[in-house]
């Protein structure tokens, strides 16, 4: 696996920027919103960031499921990337939430369902990093870092229906089965791209963490050998 | 790392994690993560909220806006469908406070008094219109608040 990572990620790397400079020129090219104005440009970075945020730990919740059952190394270095990948994307949607929120609510921040949720997802990603660090044997942190993820899991069904089930002041999804869709005309493209430029950007984000995490464990399991050489 | 320092870790991390979960939950069963109440809520429980700090949303009621000259005071009506609350606010709004638009108002409730709000948040609906709309996608854009807003 490490290997094909290391195979392709220059390629996923240049289908990226691609993607995002295109994306980006869409974006700012796009015309402003009736109500927000220019602000709508945000949301093309938050609403792809958010759904990257959310599939990053899908993945790791079947990650760890897989390490968990077939306790296969590779398993857990998909989900350890995936821990990293997953925190970047949460802090960039909360950021960019944020700065949209200023100026079109009146507030950075609120304590509704939808946003407690999302910090919640922050908060289990950094969470996992530290118990993750908090195990002195590499196996151990393997699988209590991945039963905690699985657990975290009931995060996301919360996240996504909390605009749904509670009255909030995040607006509900304006995607909603083929029946609603609320984006009209122009306002489109640009969040497609922008949605498929972040999915590479995720998929790029993983392979070089995940090679990053193969080499960390490689040289201190060299590290440990030679200790123990040494010494015997 | 020394031992001792990865025991603190583990807990600290065991810990805020299980809270944040265990608090989200919680409140997901209690109905806390509810944000607001509309005018018809809050007129319905009526005395029972006297002195309590409380979040009510609804629509901005065309016509109903008035700026005091000279001052950042404003006053308003806050609508559902059956109710209309008046509002009063002294402080600056966000780009999304219009006639028509959804809005949520912070403040200590009074049975009797007008609602003074010591906070305005601005509602967006789920709608994404280009600046040269139509008729008809505004008359959307202001149903789908309505329907949040139920």
């Amino acid at each position: 696996m490490i290997k094909w990572f290391s195979k392709w990620h220059g390629v996923v790397f240049v289908a990226t920027l691609l993607t995002l400079l295109t994306g980006l020129w869409l974006v700012l090219s796009a015309p402003a919103d009736y109500q927000q104005g220019d602000a709508v440009r945000i949301l093309y970075i938050h609403v792809p960031a958010a759904k990257m945020s959310l599939l990053s730990y899908l993945f790791l919740t079947v990650a760890s499921g897989m390490y968990l059952w077939r306790r296969q190394e590779p398993w857990d270095i998909l989900a350890e990337a995936s821990v990293s990948v997953g925190a970047a994307f949460t802090a960039l949607t909360l950021a960019s939430g944020s700065i949209w929120g200023k100026p079109m609510w009146g507030a950075w921040w609120a304590w509704d369902a939808r946003l407690t949720s999302m910090l919640v997802l922050l908060i289990l990603f950094m969470g996992l990093m530290a118990l993750r660090n908090a195990l002195e044997d590499p196996h151990k942190a393997a699988r209590a870092t991945a039963v905690l993820a699985i657990i975290g899991a009931v995060d996301l069904p919360i996240i996504h229906y909390s605009v749904v089930w509670w009255r909030t002041l995040h607006q509900p999804p304006s995607f909603a089965g083929p029946a609603k869709q609320t984006i009209t005309g122009d306002l489109l493209p640009p969040l497609l791209v922008m949605s498929v430029a972040f999915i590479l950007l995720g998929a790029w984000l993983l392979m070089v963490k995940s090679r990053e995490v193969a080499a960390r464990r490689a040289w201190e399991t060299l590290e440990t050998e030679r200790l123990e050489q040494s010494h015997g | 790392m020394t031992s001792q320092n990865r025991r603190w870790l583990l807990i600290g991390s065991v810990l805020v994690v299980g809270g944040a979960l265990a608090m989200l939950v919680f409140t997901s069963f209690t109905g806390a993560l509810v944000y607001f109440y509309t005018p018809s809520e809050i007129m319905a429980k009526g005395n029972e909220l006297n002195g309590r700090k409380v979040r009510i949303g609804g629509m901005v009621q065309e016509g109903s806006l008035v700026r005091e000259p000279g001052t950042l005071k404003i006053r308003f009506l806050v609508a559902d469908n059956n109710e209309r609350l008046p509002v009063q606010y002294e402080g600056m709004t966000p780009d999304l406070f219009r006639e028509g638009q959804g809005v949520i108002v912070e403040g200590t409730w009074r049975a009797g008094a007008t609602f003074q709000a010591a906070t305005i948040l601005a509602k967006h609906s789920e709608d994404y219109v280009p600046v040269d709309m139509t008729e008809e996608g505004i008359a959307k854009s202001k149903e789908s608040m309505l329907k949040s807003l139920r």
